[in-house]
């Protein structure tokens, strides 16, 4: 668990709002969220379905601009340059070689009609300006890389003759095609089965470490990641409520949104056969913007000052930071599960 | 298949008229018109003694000509316009289908008499002219495809690897819709077929001596009833091969959409 002395950003992520104009009203679905990860950082997003942090990602990639009804704002800068603030033509030049993305559901984002030999040496074709022959060659390698056997000879296959997680892998292999520097894994193994899970995970950690690329880890599942991630951003409501190592955040939430949360995985070893503890109440409605702590709601801690006041992200001891009042006092484990109000 | 094969047979005699047919085209013979079908003359001759299956051969051969290109071309405008539409979406969409409305609510017939007097009712003008007709019901059908196609994942997917609008609507989203291009196209073959038949007999298509379908149909009406060979032979040859094409569209459709599933 080194901390990260490179300190050198390779995109850093400043105020960024989304909003979706619908037809039920405005959704606030990322509301001024900020973080910066270094050179060959990995980093990761946990929270829980409607947090934000799909659509976070989403809008650093400039993929929700032109779907009707989204809005972005703030920065992101990739190497000081304002994505959000890209021509489509100039964003289309960075996405795949600087910054790329893998998806959920390998099983969708493969073109069905496409062989993936092609789907695989286009970016190669496109953005390098390669040979068909050379981008062949690539796409060999690449699948190589990611470990999928006999390269050459299954480049002229459908997607539908690869099973799920080869799919990923060929997913990756393509988001790695041009050596990108900041790789983003949308919650790249929800579609998978669980022993093929902890694989694909594993291959996308160890090819960070060989193409010393940053990784930014999209997921609910935090046990999943833990191994292979320096800093965690906990999201709740559109926001980041805490930030912190892996191992100080397992060891001392310091927002009782991720101490919920961490409570609420069931332990392997828990042979007293005890309820599972859940977060009580409901994910807000991201339609309505209160001027209060949005977990306030559901939080057992729950002060009147929460209600009145919504606590920004506080710098915490060890470069941690927590969006809570009483972070200080969770610090110290001095609050006892309160009854609720 | 049958279909198919037919389809394909008959097109090929056509192409190689000039090699298979017995006779000239426009070669007169006053002294054997109006033959019944022989030996010599295995469709009969008509008015100026010009031998009936050389006339279907080289007849065929305008018609499969205009037909197939005014396919082509149909098809090719009508997906252009309704991958554009779909794609883009808001006002783009609507200005687009609101001109594939306005082009759908203009009566073909009407128009088509008017354009071909100002044209030469050369070949090439029948292609343009059929073409710039026909491709409506594609740019509609491949604009449904689209929108949905368009909100796949791996649209998504192509786009976070640096696709652009170009790259994916002719690389990722067309070849998905193939299948009811293709079917359209088809359909649009004996759509045009027809077209050009109706004009031809009105008069206004290819004018003679060059034989098409349909000018012949139009030159043997005064005689249908004592000499029904002139009528028969071009009135079915339109109706096998438009039936032909239909089929061939239907069983594309159904081989190409996984949706049919064989029984």
């Amino acid at each position: 668990m080194t901390s990260p002395r490179r300190a050198r950003p390779v995109l850093e992520v400043v105020d960024l709002m989304t909003r979706f104009h619908t037809e039920q009203g405005v959704v606030h679905a990322v509301n001024g969220v900020s973080f910066s990860l270094t050179e060959g950082e990995s980093m990761a997003i946990v929270g829980e379905s409607g947090s934000g942090k799909s659509v976070t990602a989403l809008s650093i990639m400039g993929l929700l601009v032109r779907t009707a009804g989204a809005e972005c704002r703030g920065r992101a800068l990739l190497d000081g340059r304002d994505l959000l603030a890209l021509r489509p033509r100039e964003l289309a030049r960075v996405r795949g070689k600087e910054i790329a993305m893998i998806f959920q559901d390998p099983v969708t984002s493969l073109n069905p009609v496409l062989t993936v030999g092609r789907q695989l040496g286009e970016a190669v074709l496109h953005h390098a300006g390669a040979s068909r022959a050379e981008a062949r060659g690539r796409s060999v390698e690449l699948l190589d890389l990611v470990g999928i056997p006999n390269a050459r000879g299954r480049l002229s296959e459908y997607p539908h003759q690869f099973s799920g997680g080869q799919r990923q892998r060929i997913m990756i292999a393509m988001a790695l095609a041009l050596g990108p520097r900041v790789l983003i894994a949308d919650e790249p193994t929800t579609a998978l089965d669980v022993t093929i899970q902890a694989q694909v995970v594993e291959l996308i950690g160890s090819l960070r470490q060989r193409l010393g690329m940053a990784v930014l880890w999209i997921t609910h599942d935090l046990g999943l990641v833990a191994g292979l991630v320096d800093t965690v951003l906990v999201m709740y409501a559109g926001r980041i409520v805490e930030r912190a190592a892996v191992r100080d955040l397992f060891e001392r939430p310091l927002h009782p949104y991720t101490k919920g949360l961490l409570q609420a995985v069931p332990a392997w070893n828990d042979t007293r056969g005890g309820r599972l503890r859940t977060i009580d109440g409901r994910p807000p409605d991201l339609r309505s913007a209160p001027k209060h702590c949005a977990f306030a709601p559901r939080c057992p801690h729950a002060l009147d000052r929460c209600w009145a006041e919504r606590p920004p992200l506080q710098e915490a001891d060890g470069g941690r930071a927590s969006a809570c009042w009483r972070w200080r006092e969770l610090e110290g484990a001095a609050l006892a599960r309160e009854p609720r109000p | 298949m049958a279909s198919a094969v037919g389809f394909v047979v008959v097109t090929a005699l056509c192409m190689a008229a000039p090699l298979i047919a017995p006779y000239e085209f426009d070669a007169i013979d006053l002294g054997s018109i109006r033959q019944a079908p022989s030996w010599d003359h295995p469709m009969g001759t008509d008015d100026l003694g010009r031998d009936l299956f050389t006339r279907m051969l080289y007849g065929g051969r305008v018609s499969l000509t205009i037909g197939l290109l005014s396919a082509v071309l149909g098809t090719a405008m009508g997906a252009l316009v309704g991958a554009v539409a779909g794609f883009y979406g808001r006002w783009t969409d609507n200005v687009l289908m609101r001109f594939t409305d306005m082009a759908y609510s203009i009566p073909t017939l009407p128009l088509l008499i008017v354009l071909s007097a100002y044209t030469q009712a050369a070949v090439v003008a029948m292609v343009v002219i059929i073409g710039l007709l026909s491709w409506m019901a594609t740019a509609r059908v491949v604009r449904s495809e689209v929108l949905s196609l368009k909100e796949q994942e791996f649209v998504l997917a192509a786009r976070s690897l640096g696709a652009t609008n170009r790259h994916l609507i002719v690389r990722h989203i067309l070849p998905n819709a193939v299948g009811p291009i293709i079917v359209g196209a088809t359909l649009a073959v004996g759509n045009a077929i027809v077209i050009e038949s109706s004009l031809s007999f009105l008069g206004l298509g290819i004018q003679p001596p060059i034989p098409t379908w349909g000018n012949m149909l139009m030159d043997s009406q005064a005689t249908m009833a004592t000499k029904p060979w002139l009528t028969v032979f071009p009135g079915v040859a339109i109706l096998l091969v438009v039936l032909a094409v239909n089929f061939v569209g239907d069983g594309l459709h159904d081989a190409l959409d996984p949706k049919v599933r064989k029984r």
